[in-house]
């Protein structure tokens, strides 16, 4: 009988934050866009200014934790398949 | 005379020409000071029951290095700040004070720059200047608007990164100790404490011998 391995809370937390980042950075420069096409004042200005300006890059590093969350999970199913250590030596 | 016949770095009992008749003084002493190199001292001349060869600790000791000190009877004993296997993953990550450190930088990097930004950002009217030198608040938010998105770029990054970190660390309850159960007793506490592990990997009959 297989016992079920705990699943890593932390793997569901990066999955969460990288796509997380990706949405909120393009909804922030896709909605600091349209606001750009309407002349508008008040305090949604600088925050549309730094949605656009801060967007790609909050979308980038979203991106960035995904690929890189390929990359552990590939090595954390590699440590689990590898070998345990010999218990004995000649 | 006799432990030059063998090569100090293994034990003779496992090298050709080993007669545990012949040989049991030399392998006690050979053994020890190649074993004593790797923080554990066996001063064993039979195998360690329940826990397998003197060979068998040696290699554990030398494929997961403790942080051993070694007492004048020639007896190590583990580090208590190592943790149960001696790794430094024994450590928790909040104990890490450049984990802290990272914590706290990754969100003051976050929070600040979004701060600066809305703060700089705040007079909106301001498009141009009168007089030779521009406001301060002028130039503040020119730079704002390049460093700002850069400062929260790392924070995001520093603080992703930190996840990573723990999702590498982390481990299933319980499995810690599963695996140094397999592995078996690597450390022996220090004379006197009635450590009933230290207990077992002391040989029956056998005591260090002063060098």
């Amino acid at each position: 009988m297989t016992r079920r391995r705990p699943r890593n809370p932390y793997i569901g937390a990066l999955w969460a934050v990288g796509i997380g980042l990706i949405v909120l950075g393009a909804a922030g420069y896709v909605w600091a866009s349209w606001l750009s096409w309407y002349p508008s004042s008040g305090a949604a200005v600088p925050l549309a200014d730094f949605a656009q300006g801060a967007g790609s890059d909050i979308a980038l590093v979203g991106l960035g934790t995904l690929v890189g969350l390929q990359f552990l999970l590939r090595s954390l199913r590699a440590r689990d398949r590898a070998p345990a250590t010999p218990a004995s030596s000649p | 005379m006799e432990s030059e016949e063998f090569d100090p770095r293994f034990d003779p009992a496992f090298q050709p020409g080993f007669d545990p008749e012949k040989h049991r003084s030399s392998r006690r002493r050979v053994f020890r000071s190649s074993a004593s190199t790797v923080g554990e001292s066996t001063g064993a001349a039979a195998p360690v029951p329940q826990s397998g060869t003197v060979a068998n600790l040696a290699h554990q000791a030398a494929s997961h290095p403790v942080r051993s000190q070694a007492t004048p009877d020639g007896v190590a004993y583990e580090s208590s700040h190592s943790g149960g296997d001696g790794e430094p993953h024994s450590v928790p990550l909040g104990q890490n004070p450049y984990v802290r450190a990272l914590w706290f930088v990754s969100a003051g990097l976050l929070v600040g720059g979004f701060l600066l930004y809305w703060w700089a950002n705040s007079d909106v009217g301001i498009q141009g200047w009168e007089g030779s030198s521009p406001p301060f608040i002028w130039v503040l938010q020119q730079s704002s608007w390049v460093v700002v998105p850069a400062m929260m770029t790392v924070g995001l990054a520093g603080l992703v990164g930190l996840l990573f970190l723990y999702a590498i660390r982390w481990r299933p309850e319980g499995t810690v100790d599963e695996e140094q159960a397999a592995r078996g007793p690597l450390t022996r506490s220090h004379h006197g404490h009635g450590d009933s592990s230290a207990e077992q990997l002391r040989p029956t009959g056998a005591r260090s011998e002063p060098s």
